[in-house]
């Protein structure tokens, strides 16, 4: 099956709407609206990401049923980065970058969560809101696999977001 | 024909264990029970030594998936080298170029049974004890039964009321099972 045009344009497949919209959903009406002091809505982030720390830790258990062993971490990040991202979002890491010594940073040009959003400023500042789920997804996926990591993302311009992958290893 | 089927965790502790006797055990009806009874100590026993063959069967699959990962110059035990093994068990001559897949082959061979093995990309561990019969099982038989029950295992990932790591208690992951137990 080819990918689809990586465009930012409304003119995605509307199969892939649900997940954006539910994802959506879930930020503004779960988070955004409930208008509380700062706290609370951490309490909530970090839920949100624990919920995609399961659903990565389930979902890499299936897409790698039919793959061979990895060699090594950076293979393994390479999955996460081909495959893994297809699942989720039909496209793939746009860039990936190591130093070798236990960071990795995945750009991705056009998050398939931001893309419906605004480019302008207007939403900056939400912008991190939306990618807490995906951080948890990463590190429930790496969790599985036997890495733990700690996985912040970044938004510098809008669809444009870098997740940051520090592997924690055990000293 | 398979007579045990074994799940182990990442952590080595098993998650799931299903022997012969057991499924025996569920086929029988009320009025079997008291011979049952009596026969209690035998199945108890037999259980017993399933689990020990499953546990010594963990060592090999860490070497073997040892070997898989660095693919290359082994420095180990040369006797628990895979190509030495495999010499002594036979039918896994091919077993250098199976290194990097998640089936590791038949693992040990005792009187009558034999272990093969097999481990996700996850670190679980599936283990299948064979017993001996006059009709040989063929290697493809015993991957595609690892298949089976390789499917049935991310089903139950993929179900949200299963912990991760907790021991396995679900219908259909024992019907997978029942049918592997008795379709081979």
């Amino acid at each position: 099956m080819a990918l689809p045009p990586q465009s930012t344009s409304t003119t995605a497949p509307p199969d892939e709407l649900p997940l954006e919209l539910l994802h959506g959903e879930l930020i503004f009406s779960g988070i955004l609206l409930s208008k509380d002091k700062e706290g609370d809505i951490n309490e909530l982030l970090s839920k949100l990401e624990f919920i995609g720390f399961s659903t990565g830790y389930r979902l890499i258990e299936r897409l790698l049923k039919d793959s061979t062993r990895f060699k090594d971490e950076l293979d393994t990040i390479k999955f996460i980065c081909k495959d893994f991202w297809v699942a989720i979002y039909k496209k793939q890491i746009d860039n990936l970058r190591t130093n070798h010594q236990g960071t990795y940073v995945l750009q991705d040009n056009c998050f398939k969560l931001l893309s419906k959003i605004s480019a302008t400023k207007q939403y900056l500042e939400h912008g991190p809101k939306f990618l807490a789920f995906t951080c948890g997804i990463i590190r429930g996926a790496l969790s599985n696999l036997g890495i733990s990591s700690v996985v912040v993302a970044e938004i510098s311009t809008m669809p444009t977001c870098r997740f940051h992958i520090t592997i924690q290893r055990a000293t | 024909m398979a007579v045990c089927v074994c799940v182990i965790g990442k952590d080595n502790g098993p998650i799931y264990m299903r022997s012969r006797s057991r499924a025996d055990e569920l086929s029988q009806t009320v009025e079997h029970n008291l011979s049952q009874m009596a026969f209690r100590g035998v199945t108890a026993n037999t259980e017993l030594q399933y689990n020990f063959i499953v546990s010594s069967a963990l060592d090999i699959i860490e070497e073997r998936a040892l070997v898989g990962s660095s693919a290359s110059g082994y420095k180990g035990n040369p006797s628990l080298h895979p190509s030495a093994s495999g010499g002594a068990v036979g039918s896994i001559d091919g077993q250098q170029l199976a290194t990097r897949e998640l089936y590791l082959g038949a693992l040990t061979a005792r009187e009558e049974y034999k272990v093969y093995g097999y481990m996700t990309n996850t670190k679980i561990k599936f283990v299948i004890v064979i017993e001996e019969t006059s009709i040989p099982l063929r290697e493809n038989d015993i991957r595609t039964m690892f298949r089976k029950l390789h499917s049935a295992f991310c089903d139950l990932m993929s179900n949200p009321f299963y912990l991760p790591g907790s021991s396995i208690n679900s219908k259909r992951f024992d019907a997978v099972v029942t049918s592997i137990m008795s379709g081979q």
